[in-house]
């Protein structure tokens, strides 16, 4: 029996949206089966009898399964429906997601942030991830011999209003140890920081090495780390190539780790 | 029924390999369905072949295979003529003259013999010569077919059967999202420098845009130069190939195409099938064979100011969201004709109306 997701999405609230367009009404004791990618673990949710309306030969079945007292860790999770012993994979023309809704749905501390998505195959699968109060990078410029950035705070629990808050902007290296600071801007959820290149190669001369930038934040416990991770493009570091600039020969260049963290390196 | 399908190689990432592909899974639902790759240059084919598709190779070309014959040219075209003397079908259909030629010469007169044609007639002399022994030719377009027509004079009945998209159901795009996709092989034909140009007029006034181009080519270093002159580092992502184009057209709310000759036109197909309204030059044997103005997308004239109207039309249409909605339903309705079942209903009674009687 075909099942074709035609809408999902995860709720603010962590619920589990569906709408399901079905030949059939789906059978009492139907269950949405959650199947870890990595690991095979299951976890079942009896779906109860689900909303909707009969269409014309097709029906519609709106479902809402709540995702937090199911206790699914992190990974990538495929979703099936199980009626009586016929299991199915759920297919979704739906992409799961939209960019928007992701931002607001960063707005809340959060623990785990779970985001449903279509895979490439065209099945519906759910992808959780650890959420950690970050500085999420929207857009990176060298000018004026600065290095500036600009992005939106993530999972902080701050509100999303017109507030300033006292941030500073941290770069910080090993090997040798280095570390040097700048005053940022915060405005409800959106930074803003800027840091002049001359102090970064002043800072540790002649050392080539990579520095790892963090915002503190006042109210915000933890130093936020600079990242990209708030979308579904996973890998930016060969998807976004910034320009380099040269501080007195040396180059200079902003880029992404393989998990997506922003850094900025400097020579070679 | 068994049906042969001969492609140069079905290995690739290409439109018209994504078009065969397509086909061939929807025709497996009731015939017997082989596709013969001509070469084969890796492990796996890059699209998905459907699992009652039979898939073959003539020429292994992939590193470190050994060989009898020296390489090039020679290789194949004796491993292709050993191919085609033995080739047990009822119907072979080729694509590429080259490919059509060798199965005129050498093909069993037994089967139906079709060539899938695309783009305009190349070199003619082989094709006069040799096309009359073929027992039909189908096209893509109309105006490739007006072409074929013309060249073979009446000899070979031409017909058109558009490229067939895969079996639904369709990723759909919600039209949510600040995105501009562009799908495509990153080559000099498709002129993604004049989409990078334009999207930089667009950027400088609607910033939370951004551009996604998927594909990957021979011209990604001087497009990756091109962004990084016109400052667009933050705006145009390369998102590299995928084999779910109409899965990443679904998140877009436009898709983009400054192709100089899109002779194909699978990624305007592709981007209907999602939902999503095409933007794209009005050039000769362009995307104007599948878009229609106004109603499942825009055409821009080509010509002098082309990047500056091009990117008034991106920002007219990214500032008019009931209009993308509108041309949105518009190209739903267009791609139904290039579902996989009618394309496959159409090649069915070609080739009851082309056989032979035995």
């Amino acid at each position: 029996m075909p099942v074709v997701v035609s809408d999902a999405e995860v709720t603010l609230a962590d619920v589990l949206s569906l709408r399901l367009a079905v030949d059939e009404p789906l059978a009492d004791g139907a269950e949405l089966v959650l199947r870890n990618r990595a690991t095979s673990a299951e976890s079942r949710v009896p779906l109860g009898r689900p909303g909707g309306r009969p269409g014309g030969g097709v029906r519609d079945a709106a479902l809402a399964v709540s995702l937090a007292p199911l206790d699914l860790g992190p990974g990538r999770w495929d979703t099936y429906l199980q009626q009586g012993t016929s299991r199915t994979r759920l297919r979704s023309v739906d992409p799961g997601f939209s960019l928007d809704h992701l931002e607001a749905y960063a707005l809340s501390r959060r623990t785990l942030a779970y985001r449903a998505y279509r895979t490439r195959n065209g099945f519906l699968a759910l992808k959780i991830d650890d959420a950690r109060p970050t500085a999420e990078v929207r857009s990176v410029w060298f000018r004026e011999g600065r290095f500036e950035v600009t992005g939106l705070l993530a999972f902080t629990g701050l509100e999303d209003d017109e507030a300033r808050h006292e941030a500073r902007l941290t770069l910080h290296r090993s090997r040798p140890d280095a570390e040097l600071s700048s005053a940022a801007t915060v405005q409800g959820v959106r930074f803003h920081a800027a840091l002049s290149l001359c102090d970064v190669i002043e800072a540790a001369p002649g050392q080539t090495g990579t520095w790892e930038p963090s915002l503190q934040v006042r109210g915000v416990s933890t130093p936020l780390r600079l990242g990209s991770r708030l979308d579904d493009v996973d890998g930016k570091r060969r998807r976004l190539h910034y320009p380099a600039a040269q501080i007195d020969g040396v180059p200079i260049r902003p880029c992404y780790t393989a998990d997506d963290e922003l850094r900025i390196e400097v020579g070679g | 029924m068994r049906i042969c399908l001969l492609v140069p190689s079905a290995y690739g990432m290409r439109g018209d390999v994504r078009s065969i592909v397509n086909l061939a899974g929807e025709l497996a639902e009731r015939h017997d369905v082989e596709i013969i790759s001509v070469r084969r240059h890796r492990e796996r084919p890059f699209f998905p072949v459907a699992s009652g598709v039979e898939l073959s190779w003539v020429v292994d070309g992939r590193p470190g295979v050994r060989h009898l014959l020296p390489g090039g040219r020679m290789r194949a075209e004796v491993a292709l003529w050993r191919r085609l003397r033995g080739l047990r079908a009822d119907v072979i259909i080729s694509t590429r003259p080259g490919l059509s030629v060798q199965v005129a010469r050498h093909a069993p007169r037994g089967p139906l013999r079709i060539a899938r044609e695309w783009g305009r007639p190349p070199v003619p002399g082989p094709i006069r010569r040799f096309y009359p022994r073929l027992d039909a030719v189908v096209t893509a377009t109309e105006t490739a077919r007006q072409e074929w027509d013309r060249l073979l004079t009446g000899g070979v009945p031409v017909s058109v059967i558009p490229d067939a998209l895969p079996a639904g159901p369709w990723p759909r795009s919600r039209m949510d999202n600040r995105i501009v996709a562009a799908g495509g092989r990153l080559v000099p034909v498709k002129a993604h420098d004049r989409l990078i140009r334009a999207f930089a007029v667009v950027a400088g006034k609607r910033p939370d845009w951004r551009l996604r181009l998927y594909g990957g080519g021979p011209e990604e270093k001087r497009l990756r130069a091109l962004v990084g002159d016109l400052d667009l580092h933050n705006h145009v992502y390369f998102m590299g190939t995928t084999s779910d184009l109409t899965g990443e057209f679904a998140k877009a709310s436009i898709v983009a195409t400054t192709s100089r000759t899109e002779v194909l036109g699978m990624t305007v197909i592709e981007a209907m099938s999602s939902g999503v309204p095409v933007i794209a030059f009005d050039s000769p044997r362009g995307p104007g064979e599948f878009v229609a103005d106004g109603r499942s997308g825009v055409l821009v004239a080509e010509g002098q100011g082309e990047i500056e109207a091009y990117a008034s039309a991106l920002l007219t249409l990214i500032d008019d969201e009931r209009r993308r909605r509108t041309l949105s339903a518009g190209a739903l309705e267009a791609a139904t004709a290039y579902g996989a079942s009618a394309v496959a209903d159409r090649w069915e009674k070609l080739i009851a109306a082309t056989s032979r009687p035995v």
